[in-house]
């Protein structure tokens, strides 16, 4: 007890003293964890650090309370760890931002243990606010706050994060580990998923295959798998389905593990019938359960569908509507005109239906490029991609 | 179509019947032809032909057309009593007392042991002569042994062991007429093996040789000399030249490079063909080879200069009058009776070996070029007026288009209600304009993953091996790392994506 009261003095003075570096060290060096050794205690101990001029010590307390086996009290915890960051100085937070982050870490995995992720991400959301640098720095809270906004379908307090580009990662003193980089875009890709902006979630997925890895990890093929389904459904099919600075190891493992069901997938997209769709998708129908990416395999197989009346325009000017439903093998001339309408309201292709005599007239793009704004768009754009550019170098 | 018809019903092998769907095997196993209509008969084979190879065509004709069997059957006994094949001697002799042929009544019933006896009382003496040269070690005379046993056994039809002497006749080879020689009978060998690629790799050896052989002989003070002594033994470097072409020009047309061997078939000149080349091919099945392979390959105003024009090919053309119609309707853009002329002779084509397997393949090609050819000068075209060109339904074309449209091979728009194909107009100002668009979107992508790269970098992040987990190897990746992470956790993720995912209507 009375190494204990000692520690505690020791750190109140540096506190007050404004030596937060020492401070830092103190409080981390594992020798002298006394706050972990007397956790009982450690109520008082907080009630005697007013925020927010003692806020590492809070800091150390909270998180000693969170590395404990088991936590009394999670939501008194809660409700301790969000005054916390809503009353803390960001400047003393940031000599120990790995404390901060296995706390979040704790929290969120109890939270999904208990199902009840919506409290989480207010916590997380303004814990990220309080951390990060800049807007462009990745933390590993931000892999927290995606998993529990995923959970709960709330989708807002992540899109704020997830637009911002990522230029550069905290270190946290070195607790920043990889997984949490590729947790982060993976959720992230399917949250875009969710949201149906399938080519950002293109990009997130190819960030999370592209990692340097000496090893694979399953999350990467976990996240070529969507990579694919993703790809296809956005309607973009590259030509060489990876960059070329995938390590090695990863592209040996996806090819052995999930070339079947997956890689095969573009080429069937590109070369075959819709027929031949159905069948490979109930080939690998279990597999594909197993992924749990069924809902991608039903959306995968619509965009199919448009992909092969796209074709149709490049080849035909006006054909019948039978014709068409015969041509890419679809049940009914009402289905195929379902089709159509959907596409064309979705500005995918352009054309006109001629009831009458059950013909589809296909039209050029009506977008002549002529108005001001699309010059200007342009034009905006390529500014932006120079400064991106400078900014790279 | 009418012997395809009566092909069709006859056919043994039950796939690939329907004329407008599978493309690939429509020649392939065993078919039956029918050669009534064409006036086909087994002396042009019999009488251009010489040694294994006119064997070999007959049997082929037997195999595949019920009509001509028995007298091919008989005939190419006949003259197996020429070679000293036994092997297909007895296979023949089989075939014979299966079909119940009445065998000629000069048949020789001992011919099969006697020719067998003396085989192998040669095959000893070359063999113990060569033995003798080896340990002689004369250069020349081990060639010459070599060559002798290669022959030997090619006569017999063991062409296996025939290339094998013939390649081991390499080594001794001092000048270059002995490496021309060496390639020749090398090719010659692996010819009747249908090892294509060891023919095609021996042409070009002897190609080399013969270009150093001219520039040896013409820097020698006297070339009369050599080449009238040497053209009576071996032959002179121009046929050997042509010889070479052939088995080339065969080697690419069997490989289904139907461009190499057109252009093959074209340099070989009409008299050696005609004069020389009897145990190799005759005129007429080249001019058949040239006039499929360059209608699939060459374009119009090429099939004109060197077929049309050519005095070399027009030789050829006198003698098969079928083809010479075809290759003159095509120039002249008949394409109807282009295409009824070629289903005519289709039968005749089928006989032979080395063009039945591309028989298909060819025949669209050809097709294909003619709708290609005839869609050329027009901007737009009436779908009706085509098909009736082109011997077809509309609805059949229109399949045909929209196949070679989506390869590529035309640019144009199919207009179904009113049947006309249009020329596709490209806009290309609107696919710039679409372009600039395509290529701000991709950098845009490109650098973002290009930062958070450089961020990775400077982190120092990569994913590693758990040190924890025992094996830790790529392969096992899947199970072990899963122990990485909490195991859950991925398909916790899921669960709730699957049902999202799972209605169509956005969140």
């Amino acid at each position: 007890m009375a190494t204990l009261d000692q520690f505690v003095v020791n750190i109140r003075q540096l506190s007050t003293d404004g030596k937060f570096s020492d401070l830092a060290q103190t409080l981390s060096n594992p020798s002298i964890d006394h706050l972990s050794k007397n956790i009982q205690y450690i109520d008082s101990i907080i009630a005697t650090f007013p925020l927010p001029d003692y806020s590492m010590c809070m800091l150390a307390c909270l998180h000693a309370i969170a590395k404990a086996p088991n936590i009394p009290n999670f939501d008194a915890f809660l409700s301790q760890v969000d005054n916390f960051i809503q009353t803390s100085s960001a400047e003393q937070v940031q000599y120990l931002p790995q404390y901060l982050c296995e706390i979040c870490h704790v929290i969120t995995e109890q939270l999904r243990k208990e199902n009840r992720a919506r409290l989480g991400v207010p916590i997380l959301y303004r814990a990220i606010e309080l951390l990060r640098r800049e807007p462009g720095q990745l933390l590993s809270i931000h892999s927290d706050l995606y998993q529990l906004c995923l959970l709960c379908q709330w989708f807002e307090p992540a899109l704020t994060y997830l637009d911002a580009d990522i230029v550069d990662i905290n270190r946290e003193n070195g607790k920043f580990d990889v997984k949490h980089l590729l947790l982060a875009y993976y959720y992230g890709g399917m949250i875009y998923a969710c949201i149906k902006q399938f080519d950002r979630a293109g990009n997130f997925f190819e960030n999370v295959i592209t990692v340097p890895s000496q090893a694979t990890s399953a999350i990467a093929i976990e996240a070529y798998k969507k990579y694919v389904l993703v790809k296809l459904i956005s309607g973009s099919i590259p030509a060489n389905p990876l960059p070329t600075y995938t390590s090695r190891t990863v592209q040996q493992t996806i090819g052995s593990v999930c070339g079947a069901q997956y890689t095969e997938l573009f080429n069937i997209f590109n070369n075959q019938t819709l027929a031949q769709f159905d069948e490979f998708v109930n080939r690998h129908r279990d597999q594909y359960a197993r992924d749990r990416n069924l809902g991608l395999i039903k959306q995968t197989r619509t965009a199919f569908i448009c992909n092969s009346i796209q074709q149709l325009t490049k080849t035909f000017l006006t054909v019948s509507l039978k014709d068409l439903a015969n041509r890419v093998q679809l049940q009914s001339t009402t289905e195929a005109e379902r089709y159509l309408l959907d596409m064309i309201e979705n500005e995918q292709i352009f054309a006109s239906i001629n009831k009458q005599d059950g013909m589809v007239i296909f039209h050029g793009s009506p977008e002549k490029f002529d108005a001001n704004n699309m010059l200007a768009k342009l034009q905006d754009e390529t500014e932006k991609r120079m400064q991106a550019e400078k900014q790279l170098r | 179509m009418e012997s395809v018809s009566t092909m069709s019903e006859n056919n043994n092998s039950s796939s690939s019947k329907s004329s407008t769907g599978n493309k690939s095997s429509k020649y392939e196993g065993a078919y039956q032809v029918d050669v009534s209509e064409t006036g086909f008969d087994l002396e042009t084979i019999t009488l251009s032909y010489t040694g294994l190879l006119r064997i070999f065509r007959l049997l082929y004709v037997a195999e595949h057309c019920p009509a001509l069997r028995s007298e091919a059957l008989l005939t190419s006994l006949h003259y197996l009593k020429e070679t000293s094949a036994t092997n297909v001697y007895k296979q023949v002799l089989q075939e014979i007392k299966k079909e119940n042929i009445e065998l000629p009544a000069d048949f020789d019933e001992s011919w099969l042991e006697r020719t067998q006896r003396g085989y192998v009382q040669k095959l000893e003496k070359l063999d113990t002569d060569l033995r003798n040269f080896r340990t002689n070690s004369i250069k020349d005379s081990i060639r010459r042994g070599n060559d002798d046993l290669g022959d030997h056994y090619l006569g017999a039809g063991d062409f296996h062991s025939a290339v094998r002497c013939y390649v081991s006749s390499r080594d001794y080879c001092v000048s270059p007429r002995h490496v021309i020689t060496m390639c020749m009978n090398v090719i010659k060998a692996s010819f009747f093996m249908q090892n294509w690629t060891n023919v095609l790799s021996y042409v070009t050896k002897a190609e080399q040789a013969l270009e150093s052989l001219e520039t040896t002989t013409k820097s020698a003070a006297a070339p009369s000399a050599t080449t009238s002594s040497s053209s009576s033994a071996d032959l002179s470097e121009a046929e050997i030249a042509s010889r070479l072409k052939v088995y080339a020009g065969i080697a690419e047309l069997a490989t289904g490079r139907y461009k190499l061997a057109a252009r093959h078939f074209l340099a070989v000149s009409f008299d050696h063909c005609a004069n020389k080349f009897q145990d190799l091919i005759s005129p007429q099945t080249l001019i058949r080879y040239v006039c499929l392979c360059s209608l699939a390959t060459l374009e119009r105003s090429e099939v004109h200069r060197l077929i049309i024009m050519s005095s070399n090919m027009k030789q050829y053309l006198e003698l098969e009058p079928a083809i010479r119609d075809i290759i003159l309707d095509f120039y002249q853009t008949s394409y109807s009776s282009v295409l009824t002329n070629m289903s005519r002779q289709e039968p005749v084509f089928a006989l032979d070996q080395y063009l039945a397997r591309h028989l298909s393949s060819l025949y669209d090609e050809i097709r294909h070029r003619i709708i290609i050819t005839y869609f050329l000068p027009y901007k737009n075209a009436d779908m009706n007026a085509m098909a009736m060109k082109l011997n077809t339904t509309v609805n059949v074309l229109e399949d045909e288009l929209v196949h070679l449209i989506r390869l590529e091979k035309i640019k144009a728009r199919i207009d179904s209600k009113n049947k006309i194909l249009y020329v596709a107009d490209t806009d290309q100002r609107w696919h710039a304009y679409q372009h600039a668009l395509n290529v701000t979107k991709r950098s845009e992508k490109i650098t973002a993953a290009l930062l958070l790269r450089s961020a990775i970098m400077k982190a120092n992040l990569v994913v590693r091996d758990a040190s924890a987990s025992t094996a830790g190897r790529p392969s096992k990746m899947k199970g072990k790392s899963r122990g990485h992470f909490v195991p859950g956790y991925p398909s916790n993720m899921m669960i709730m994506d699957d049902n999202e995912f799972y209605e169509d209507e956005t969140m």
